[in-house]
């Protein structure tokens, strides 16, 4: 399990928040939500250690983040807001490429049954040429290369179809129920965060997100 | 390694025209220019006005001589128009074979037979000079040698005339063409005949080529250095820096395997010499290279610019290294040029090179400085 | 109508770019005079040999006799450049060691029995043998040496002669060998002293009235050349896929915004010139005098239209960066050797002068020359403004010609 205390970050003398504590089982789904600019992507990459709180602790499986950074990444899936992979390269290439670097190794058709539970099935094609939705899909793909226990998403389904978001949706809620992974994504649609998430996060204390999470009845942290 | 090396092929596999071109680049362009130059330089004749004010056998044998002088194209003129053209510059300098030159040989009298105009710009004037002369002096030594003959011969029953000893002496220097010089470089296995001595300094040359191909196949520094893959290379097996430096060690394997190959194509092309003491210097050049390009990499964030200096940088080093140009009056001036320059220690065939050892020392600081940023 | 607004915007907006980027003006407008400076540098360092740092020779006598030594000291007397080149005598492997060491730039071996050979009318090779690192010096005194050969060959011939007729004249072996030995003497010092038989004259080149006035004209075109590649290149944007396509949708040709970047450069590099020149015309360590400005600036605005629009084309038909401006570096290399500002054409040979005369380089060089260095009155323009206009048409037709292909 992920379990953060009291985590505070902030910009030089610009505060981004405070005091975040919360704790994720195996098998959640976490929605974190709040306005642009409200602090969700520092968040999440510093759950995926790629920067450092200024204060508090966290913890991964009893492992700390601080003295046990190597081992807890071996852990944790970052998915990017951006998409992170080799335009030039084929999905197949792509995913080749991330895949000699991982830690686990994985055959061939491993990696393409990968593709396949993202239903994502253009194998040969450039990335350059891919749809949004299928850059979305291979980015996530690549993501989960090294079975990862903790998935951390930006935005997974920004600027997709219904259907991929659809797709990627179900896939996650699968990772979840069947595999026990803990999930922590971000996104700005309500419906989807409702659908899927056990636990909603607000950060900022915009009350406009305030009011509409209560309608969710969901079970709400604010920040 | 090896899966760093998997790696590099799927890029490979995308990038090989330009991969293969900037590899062949130095090697090809070096055997390129070497020929073509050499070409060129063959062909090249010194414009030379030539003004025969007699037309006796010794004046226009002199000419005929000149004109089948490969270094000179003689061009025919009056003795104002040949003034005129050294002055304008559109001959480098001119010869007047002198009226009464026939008969001043004869005499024995070999002052001021030939009059000359250069001027300051005349390039090839003291060889065109030096060589007519030799001609000159063919004759009026033989002269000579008659006039000698027929002292010693003087009270002796028997005599000779001017001409027949003239006629003897030019037969047994045909028969006896005896004294030549042969020029070889000291590394080289075999001497070259004259014409193929190139003013190029071959691998000079080519490291220049080559560190400007080096420095622009080493733009996947620059590359794979894309913030936004930074949050993929987190979450690998190897570190960054030890993806990056992995990387360094593929890319110096492969261009030293394409070194090799190019220092036997300059065995077989252009009678370099191939030894294992020049494999080893060879190494050491083309890991300084590497280091150095690597190094040049890590300062840039974009593509083009990185390309440009890049290409400044090839220049700079194509004029201070002494490869294209001789810098030897530079840096007997200026010894401090010599560190500076990279490419030194490869060319003067020294083992010490202080360039791979300050790259080596900032790499290993990059290496190990800090934590890891980004990652 | 629309194309001359589409230019117009892209003249600004290259001009904002350089505006933005001030700082990297000064660097642009250094370095091709930095290089320049240093190619001249040590090309004046090269062939103004200094006397403290003469070439140094080593001679390696096998013979040991008379007459090798009196060869050498031929060897040290022999030409202009004997001022320049100190001989030492060695062992070979002393030579050897020096040659190494890069000690030495050349040595040369007499051969055993060097002396009785040439007598007796057997073949000889004198070897001289080249240090790789010092590959221009070898070759000079590989010249020296050859000069100094063909007089040897010359005198020995004649000495021979004189053996012959001695044997006739039936004198004592003795006798015969002292004649012999006087006769070398005689002849090498008949061989120092045969420099009376040219009357030098020595003409005031015009060009060179005043070298500086010729290498300043030189090293200016060289200078106006590497300022249009830097500037040229400089201007050249990264325009990502969208916003190509962007422009492709408000009718934005390729060949506007390569006419814009021209213009811009141009523009540039004449305003450095004029800094340039400023500075130069008012230094009192240069005499350099430029009258007919109109002229020279005609002709240098033909000679850059013309070698921009070959940048042009080289940019519409390559498609790596890197490739582009291997080809465009390429060319502005063989302007500026083509062109006589660094080796005059006279010494080019005559098949390649046959060509490089319809060059715009050439062409543009001479006129340079023409009115820089000798005053001259009259100017063809023609030629140059053919190329000129030939070089843009081509860029047009090809830069649209593109276009056209493209889905």
């Amino acid at each position: 399990m992920l379990s953060v205390e009291s985590l505070s970050k902030s910009y030089g003398k610009k505060e981004i928040f405070k005091d975040i504590s919360f704790s994720v089982q195996p098998g959640n789904i976490i929605g974190l939500v709040g306005e642009n600019g409200a602090g969700k992507s520092t968040l999440l990459s510093i759950l995926a250690t790629l920067q450092s709180p200024e204060k508090g602790s966290i913890a991964l499986f009893e492992l700390d983040y601080k003295s046990k950074k190597r081992e807890v990444r071996k852990h944790i899936a970052f998915v990017p807001q951006d998409i992170a992979l080799w335009e030039d390269l084929t999905v197949e290439e792509n995913m080749m490429f991330f895949e000699k670097l991982s830690w686990k190794k994985k055959g061939k058709e491993e990696l393409k049954q990968l593709c396949s539970n993202v239903k994502l099935d253009r194998w040969n094609e450039r990335v350059k040429t891919l749809s949004g939705g299928m850059k979305r899909k291979l980015n996530l793909a690549v993501s989960l290369i090294h079975d990862p226990e903790l998935l951390l998403l930006d935005e997974p389904t920004a600027g997709i179809d219904l259907k991929s978001r659809k797709e990627i949706g179900n896939y996650l809620k699968k990772l979840a129920l069947e595999n026990g992974k803990m999930i922590i994504y971000t996104s700005h649609d309500m419906d989807e965060i409702t659908n899927l998430c056990d636990q909603i996060i607000c950060i900022g204390e915009d009350p406009f997100y305030q009011e509409i999470l209560t309608e969710t009845g969901k079970n709400i942290l604010s920040f | 390694m090896i899966d760093i090396l998997k790696t590099r092929l799927i890029h490979w596999k995308k990038q090989w025209m330009s991969l293969l071109f900037w590899l062949a680049f130095p090697t090809i362009g070096t055997i390129l220019i070497i020929y073509t130059t050499t070409a060129i330089q063959q062909d090249s004749q010194v414009p030379v006005g030539i003004v025969l004010e007699e037309n006796t056998p010794l004046a226009s044998e002199l000419y005929h001589t000149i004109q089948q002088t490969p270094l000179i194209r003689v061009v025919d003129v009056t003795e104002a128009e040949a003034k005129r053209k050294v002055e304008t510059h559109e001959l480098d300098s001119a010869f007047i074979i002198q009226e009464g030159y026939e008969e001043k040989i004869q005499k024995g009298n070999r002052n001021w037979l030939i009059k000359s105009y250069t001027s300051d710009l005349s390039f090839a004037y003291t060889p065109v000079k030096e060589m007519i002369i030799s001609l000159v002096q063919e004759d009026t030594g033989r002269t000579k040698t008659a006039h000698i003959v027929r002292q010693i011969s003087e009270g002796s029953s028997k005599q000779w005339s001017i001409e027949e000893i003239i006629v003897k002496a030019k037969e047994i220097q045909q028969e006896e063409n005896l004294l030549r010089s042969t020029f070889s470089f000291a590394d080289g296995e075999q001497s070259r005949s004259e014409n193929e001595v190139t003013i190029w300094n071959t691998w000079g040359l080519w490291a220049v080529l080559s560190a400007l191909s080096t420095l622009l196949i080493f733009d996947w520094v620059i590359k794979e250095r894309k913030p936004i893959l930074f949050s993929r290379y987190a979450f690998m097996r190897f570190s960054v820096k030890s993806y990056f430096l992995q990387n360094l060690l593929i890319y110096t394997i492969i261009l030293f395997i394409i070194d090799l190959t190019t220092a036997y194509l300059f065995h077989v092309f252009l009678n370099e010499e191939l030894t294992l003491n020049w494999a080893v210097l060879l190494f050491i050049h083309r890991l300084t290279m590497n280091t150095t390009a690597f190094l040049i990499g890590l300062l840039f964030r974009q593509i083009l610019v990185y390309y440009s200096v890049s290409f400044v940088i090839a220049l700079f080093i194509a004029i201070i290294s002494g490869a294209v140009l001789p810098n030897d009056g530079l840096t007997s001036r200026f010894t401090w040029l010599e560190i500076l320059n990279p490419l030194h220690s490869f060319l003067n065939e020294e083992w010490m090179n202080p360039w791979i050892i300050v790259c080596v020392v900032l790499i290993a600081i990059w290496k190990t400085r800090g934590v890891e940023s980004h990652a | 109508m629309n194309s001359i607004k589409h230019i117009l915007l892209f003249i600004k907006n290259n001009g904002l770019q350089l505006k933005r980027k001030w700082f990297s003006l000064p660097l642009l407008f250094f370095f091709p005079i930095i290089a320049v400076v240093l190619v001249i540098l040590i090309v004046a360092s090269f062939f103004l040999p200094n006397e403290n740092n003469p070439i140094r020779i080593g001679i390696v006598d096998l013979d040991q006799s008379t007459e090798t030594q009196m060869v050498t000291q031929l060897i040290e007397d022999s030409t202009q450049l004997g001022n320049y080149v100190e001989a030492d005598m060695m062992e070979e492997e002393e030579a050897q060691t020096a040659t190494s060491n890069n000690e030495i730039s050349a040595y040369l071996i007499f051969p055993k029995q060097f002396t009785n050979d040439l007598y007796n009318g057997n073949s000889v090779e004198l070897p001289v043998i080249g240090n790789p690192r010092k590959p221009m010096e070898s070759l000079l005194i590989h010249e020296i040496i050859g000069s100094v050969v063909r007089h040897i060959r010359a005198s020995q011939a004649n000495i021979s002669t004189i053996n012959e007729y001695a044997k006739e004249l039936e004198m004592s072996d003795t006798q015969r060998n002292d004649l012999i030995l006087e006769q070398f003497q005689e002849f090498v010092l008949y061989t120092l002293g045969s420099n009376q038989i040219v009357n030098e004259n020595e003409v005031t080149n015009q060009a060179t009235s005043s070298p500086i006035q010729y290498f300043t004209t030189g090293a200016l075109f060289i200078i106006l050349t590497t300022w249009l590649l830097a500037i040229y290149n400089y201007l050249h944007a990264n325009n990502s896929k969208q916003i190509k396509q962007r422009m492709y949708l408000y009718g934005v040709t390729e060949l506007q915004q390569i006419i814009a970047k021209m213009f811009v450069t141009l523009i540039t590099v004449f305003l450095f010139s004029v800094i340039l020149l400023v500075i130069i015309l008012e230094s009192p360590h240069f005499d350099f005098e430029m009258n007919e400005w109109i002229k020279i600036t005609l002709i240098s605005l033909f000679y850059s239209i013309s070698l921009l629009s070959i940048f042009g084309i080289l940019e519409v038909l390559t498609v790596s960066y890197p490739l582009r401006l291997l080809c465009q570096s390429f060319l502005a290399l063989v302007s500026i050797l083509i062109s006589g500002a660094v080796i005059p054409v006279i010494y080019f040979p005559f098949w390649l002068q046959d060509i490089i005369t319809y060059a715009f380089p050439y062409e543009a060089f001479y006129w340079l020359t023409e009115i820089i260095l000798h005053n001259r009155i009259y100017t063809d323009y023609l030629p140059l403004l053919m190329i000129t206009l030939a070089a843009v048409c081509t860029l047009a037709g090809v830069s649209l010609g593109k276009e056209r292909i493209k889905p």
